[in-house]
């Protein structure tokens, strides 16, 4: 179980040199200005349970991340892992949480990359007092199911970025911690391998009961991947189920996005009054029309459509990013995937 | 688990095998370089205060020693300053038995080099050597020092998360030009004598020398040890503090 309790970190603000005496001064101890990256942060994670937590770039994941590994001491609040304070009984925890820094790959360093796949892997399971037959087995079931088997005998630098990645990813399913932090870990890949460690993630929730919390910007694997979602920004914005949230918010009558198939030109000054976001193109000589609008103009805007000769509407249905667009009230977001009214 | 580490930054190490061409190339370079400009030197100096019969002995036994106290040095930078760490530091292991892990191979090859440098100075350059347990003190205390010096230098580049090592670069530079490493500090210019005379560097070479070059005992380098093992205490104990106050600082920031 992992426990994060009113978790706030601010850092000071950063020194320009410490050769002029200004900076110095502020270095030896005048207080500097404080930048927030967490504050207030509440939630519980359940045994076996995968949390997810949303936020923009800045938001405190990484931050997060480093408490529950002590590398950030907290300003205040706390952070229990299993029941222990992740910074105060480091000592505790040391081996039953594992963290993967998916979106730094400095933190490939931990891999020797002029040895192979199977001995960098070997090595690791045995720093985690795994014993020879166990990590054998296990090195085999993790290669097996991250499609790494014909990778074994391969050093590691002869791989490409993403199965190096997916290689890293193999270590939770060796080490099989208690506790496992996942930092944006698919950020850097395709959609198949993508797809790959994704059931490695829920095969660990699912077999081994691994508590699991996972940080990411890909609404789409928050999706389909996490239990539950806490959607940040330094505070907490929003926290519950996936669906439940873009459920909440479909009521909320957030933005809808319908994207529609017609014959002939399209005067948008038709859609005046009903919604700002429009945007025409046309394809194979087909004029296509995505519109976000509230659903309280759904009738309006099928009343305008009466006047074109309409082949096909879609209703895109609300997702997760729309939720996370709506609740960071960021109307630029939208507009942004709308593009500009043409 | 410090097999482990051997093991694998073993694989690592042979794997690049030019490198290791590159390094046994310069080492016999190094070697014919400094026996021959030992050779050719001749330093109006008094040699034999300082246990070694010539010369070439003194500036020989001064290299052995010198590459064997500074084994440690960097070590503890690079290893929390290095990319592996914030993985490691959640490992069960322990942070010490990481710490000798990673730096296992590197001693354990160094020590093969020089006890390799060493023989060869003995077979082709006549050097006499004596080994008794004032020599292993001697060598140990240096080392220890080294490793505090070294622990000050890790906790000041972490806390102000400097890419370089201004610690360790200042004391290796010093530690060679004043310390008598090549020629007697005596024909160091006066204004830079006293710098010889507080550089722990100096006391280290002196007593390396008279025990492994002069085969004093430990009883005869006593008093000089002695000063010797209160500086490296508290240099342990600053080191350690000055570790603590940066990695927390680090950790704050």
């Amino acid at each position: 179980m992992i426990e994060s309790v009113n978790l706030t970190k601010y850092y000071p603000s950063p020194i320009k040199s410490l050769f002029d005496l200004k900076s110095l001064r502020d270095f030896l101890g005048k207080p500097r200005e404080k930048i927030p990256a967490l504050i207030d942060l509440n939630f519980k994670v359940k045994e076996g349970e995968i949390f997810g937590l949303l936020g923009p770039n800045g938001a405190g994941k990484t931050t997060f991340c480093k408490i529950a590994n002590a590398l950030v001491i907290p300003t205040r609040g706390n952070l229990y892992i299993n029941g222990y304070d992740s910074v105060k009984e480091h000592d505790k925890i040391k081996g039953r949480i594992f963290t993967i820094f998916g979106g730094e790959r400095d933190l490939f360093g931990l891999f020797q990359w002029r040895v192979s796949v199977e001995k960098n892997l070997k090595f690791i399971a045995e720093l985690w007092g795994i014993s020879k037959v166990e990590a054998e087995k296990r090195i085999n079931y993790a290669l097996e199911l991250l499609n790494l088997k014909d990778k074994r005998n391969e050093w590691y630098q002869k791989l490409s970025a993403g199965m190096r990645q997916k290689v890293y990813l193999a270590l939770p399913l060796i080490i099989q911690p208690e506790a496992l932090i996942l930092d944006e870990p698919t950020v850097y890949l395709d959609v198949f391998t993508r797809r790959e460690v994704w059931n490695a993630i829920l095969e660990l929730s699912k077999e081994f009961r691994t508590t699991i919390i996972l940080t990411t910007h890909n609404l789409n694997e928050a999706e389909v991947l996490c239990d539950r979602v806490l959607i940040f920004n330094e505070k907490k914005i929003a926290e519950g189920k996936p669906k439940e949230l873009v459920e909440k918010f479909q009521a909320l009558k957030i933005d809808r996005k319908l994207l529609i198939k017609l014959k002939g030109k399209v005067e948008v000054d038709d859609f005046t009054g009903i919604t700002e976001k429009i945007k025409v193109y046309t394809q194979n000589g087909f004029t296509y029309l995505e519109i976000y609008i509230k659903q309280d103009y759904l009738k309006d805007i099928l009343t305008v459509l009466t006047n074109y000769d309409v082949i096909d509407i879609q209703n895109e249905a609300v997702t997760l990013e729309d939720v996370f667009a709506h609740v960071r009230s960021l109307d630029s977001y939208v507009n942004s995937k709308v593009g500009k009214k043409s | 688990m410090i097999k482990a580490f051997v093991f694998i930054q073993k694989e690592v190490f042979f794997s690049r095998r030019f490198d290791l061409l590159l390094q046994f190339i310069s080492l016999g370079l190094n070697i014919l370089f400094i026996g021959i400009f030992a050779k050719l030197i001749t330093i109006n100096a008094n040699i034999s205060q300082y246990g070694t019969p010539n010369y070439l002995d003194y500036l020989l036994i001064g290299s052995i020693i010198h590459n064997l106290v500074f084994l440690p040095r960097g070590s503890i930078s690079s290893f929390v300053l290095g990319r592996i760490f914030p993985v490691l530091y959640n490992s069960p292991a322990s942070l010490t038995a990481i710490f000798i892990g990673i730096n296992a191979w590197r001693i354990l090859w160094n020590l093969g080099l020089t006890l390799i440098i060493t023989t060869i100075y003995v077979i082709f350059f006549g050097l006499t050597i004596h080994l008794n347990f004032g020599v292993v003190i001697v060598i140990l205390s240096g080392v220890l020092l080294i490793f505090a010096l070294d622990l000050f230098s890790a906790g000041f580049r972490i806390a102000t998360k400097a890419t370089q090592d201004p610690l360790n670069w200042f004391f290796n530079i010093t530690a060679q030009l004043v310390s008598g490493l090549y020629f007697p500090p005596e024909a160091l210019p006066k204004w830079l004598q006293p710098l010889s005379k507080i550089h722990p560097e100096t006391y280290i070479l002196q007593m390396g020398r008279l025990t492994m070059g002069g085969g004093y005992s430990l009883r005869q380098i006593l008093p000089d040890l002695t000063n010797m093992l209160v500086i490296t205490i508290v240099m342990l104990l600053l080191g350690y503090l000055m570790f603590s106050w940066g990695f927390n600082k680090a950790r704050e920031n």
